[in-house]
C-alpha cells in the first residue's frame, strides 16, 4: 500500500495536574503540529460551520504575509454549504483540517471523525465545551466566540516560529504493517468508495485507496466504517 | 501604546537553535499565555475608553435605515462578522428596520471594481451606489489608514451618510478631523491584537444596539 501515516507528534497536549487545560500549552502543541505538516507540504484547510468570516480569516492570515519576508503558506477556506462534501473533494493526505466552532457542532464532529479516514489532521478551536477526548488531534479551547479568533492569530504567530526551527519539524515516520489503516491489526477508520464488487468494497484510507472484505454485507458509499486486517466489521456511530 | 518587536513576533527565539521539541514548545506556551492575556486587557480597556464612540455609534444605528461595513483582508473578514452578528440579533419584526449590508461579500462586484476603477473605489463605487442619506457607513481598518476605506467615507460624507471607524494605531488617519465622524480607536501597533480588540469593540457594539432595542420595545 502506497502512502505514509501522518508523523507522530511527541508532546501532546494533556491537562495540566490540576486537570486544566492551559491555553499556552494548547496553542503551542497545536502550532508544532501545523508547522510540521507544512513542512511536509500541507494544505491549511479552515472550516467554521455558519461562521464563514473565521474560516476566511484563518485563510487569508496563512497566505498573506502580514510580516514581511514571512513565507506565505497554502491556507484555504471552505465555506458555503455541504462541508463534508467540500472537505472530502478537497483534503488529501498529509494536510490539515482546522476546525472552528462548538463541540456539539454535527458537521464538524463529522469532519473531524472522518479527517482520519483521509489521512488529515485535525485541529480544533473551540467556542465552548472541549469536544470528546480523542475528537481531534489537536484541540484549542476558547469560551467566547471572539475567542477564537485570538486562537487563529497565535497559531499563526506561533506556527511561523515552529518554522524557523527545522531541527523539530522532522519526525522519523516508518510505514508498517502493524501502522496500515487498512492491513494492521488495529481498528481504524475508513470512508466507502465502492460497493460495486461484493463482498468486497473499495475505501479510502490514511494510507491511501484499499479494499477490504465487507463483513456487514450491508455498507454504503459514503459510510465511515471501521476496519480491523482488511475487514471491514464495523460501523463509525 | 502597546507596542511589538517587529524584527519578528517571538525574538528571543530568533536563530537560536532549539534542542528539542519540548524545550521549544515551553518557551511559546509562555509567550502565548502572555500575548494572550495582553489581548484580553487590551480588547476590555478598549471597550472603556470608547465608551462615549460606542454610545454616539449606536444612536447612529438606531436613525439608520442601512448599515454598510467594509474592510481589507483579515478586516474584511471581521466586517462580514459584524454583519453576521447583526443578523443574528433581528427579530421577524426587523425586515424594515435598520438592515446591514456587507461591501466585501461579493467577489463579481469587487473584482470588477479593482480591475477597472482600481483598488482604491472598490468601496467608495459601492458606497455611491447604495448609499443614502442617514445610512451608516462602518469601515474597520488595523491601520487607521486604509486608502480605499477613506476614500469610501469621503463618497459617504459627500452623500450625507454618517460614518464610524473602527481603527488600529490610535486611530490612523481616520481619527483626524474631517476622517470620519466617530472613530473608535485601539491604541496598539500590532495588527493581530489590534484586530482582537476591534473584535471586541464590535461584540459591544452590537450588544449595545440590541439592548437599545429591547429598551424600545419594553416602551
Amino acid at each position: 500500500m502506497n502512502g505514509s501515516a501522518p508523523p507522530a507528534v511527541s508532546v501532546p497536549a494533556g491537562p495540566r495536574p490540576d486537570g486544566a487545560y492551559d491555553i499556552g500549552d494548547e496553542l503551542a502543541v497545536a502550532a508544532l503540529v501545523l508547522a510540521r505538516r507544512f513542512n511536509n507540504g500541507a494544505t491549511l484547510w479552515s472550516v467554521a460551520p455558519g461562521r464563514d468570516d473565521h474560516a476566511r480569516h484563518v485563510a487569508v492570515e496563512f497566505v498573506h504575509p502580514v510580516i514581511v519576508g514571512s513565507p506565505s503558506l497554502a491556507g484555504l477556506a471552505i465555506t458555503g454549504t455541504d462541508l463534508v462534501d467540500q472537505c472530502r473533494l478537497n483534503i488529501r493526505i498529509g494536510d490539515v483540517v482546522l476546525l472552528i466552532g462548538e463541540a456539539d457542532c454535527v458537521p464538524l464532529a463529522a469532519i473531524a471523525a472522518r479527517a482520519r479516514a483521509w489521512g488529515a489532521t485535525t485541529v480544533w478551536l473551540c467556542i465552548g465545551d472541549r469536544p470528546e477526548p480523542g475528537a481531534a488531534d489537536a484541540v484549542v479551547s476558547g469560551a467566547q466566540e471572539s475567542d477564537v479568533i485570538r486562537s487563529y492569530h497565535l497559531l499563526w504567530e506561533l506556527c511561523h516560529v515552529c518554522l524557523q526551527h527545522p531541527e523539530v519539524l522532522s519526525v522519523a515516520e516508518t510505514q508498517t504493517s502493524d501502522t496500515c489503516a487498512v492491513c494492521s491489526d488495529g481498528a481504524n477508520l475508513a470512508e466507502v468508495t465502492s460497493t460495486g464488487e461484493h463482498p468486497m468494497v473499495r475505501l479510502r484510507t490514511s494510507c491511501g485507496p484499499a479494499q477490504a472484505f465487507d463483513l456487514l454485507g450491508d455498507v454504503e458509499v459514503g459510510e465511515l466504517v471501521v476496519v480491523h486486517a482488511a475487514t471491514v466489521i464495523g460501523r463509525h456511530l | 501604546m502597546t507596542r511589538e518587536v517587529t524584527g519578528f513576533l517571538y525574538p528571543f527565539l530568533d536563530a537560536a537553535v532549539v534542542e528539542n521539541p519540548e524545550a521549544l514548545l515551553t518557551d511559546l506556551a509562555r509567550s502565548a499565555r502572555a500575548k494572550w492575556d495582553d489581548s484580553v486587557h487590551l480588547a476590555a480597556n478598549s471597550v472603556s475608553a470608547n465608551a462615549t464612540a460606542l454610545a454616539d455609534a449606536v444612536e447612529m444605528f438606531a436613525q439608520a435605515r442601512q448599515v454598510l461595513v467594509a474592510g481589507n483582508g483579515g478586516s474584511a473578514c471581521d466586517a462580514e462578522r459584524m454583519a453576521r452578528l447583526w443578523r443574528a440579533i433581528a427579530t421577524p419584526g426587523d425586515d424594515g428596520g435598520c438592515r446591514v449590508r456587507s461591501l466585501v461579500s461579493d467577489p463579481a462586484t469587487l473584482t470588477a471594481l479593482a480591475n477597472d476603477l482600481g483598488v482604491d473605489q472598490i468601496f467608495a463605487r459601492q458606497v455611491d451606489a447604495y448609499g443614502r442619506p442617514g445610512d451608516v457607513l462602518v469601515v474597520l481598518s488595523t491601520s487607521g489608514n486604509s486608502s480605499n476605506l477613506l476614500a469610501a467615507c469621503d463618497t459617504a460624507i459627500r452623500l450625507g451618510l454618517r460614518t464610524v471607524a473602527i481603527a488600529g494605531y490610535g486611530g490612523g488617519a481616520m481619527a483626524d478631523d474631517g476622517g470620519v465622524e466617530c472613530c473608535l480607536r485601539v491604541d496598539s501597533d500590532s495588527v493581530h491584537r489590534i484586530q482582537e480588540a476591534q473584535a471586541a469593540l464590535v461584540d459591544a457594539l452590537v450588544a449595545a444596539v440590541m439592548a437599545r432595542r429591547m429598551r424600545v420595545d419594553s416602551r
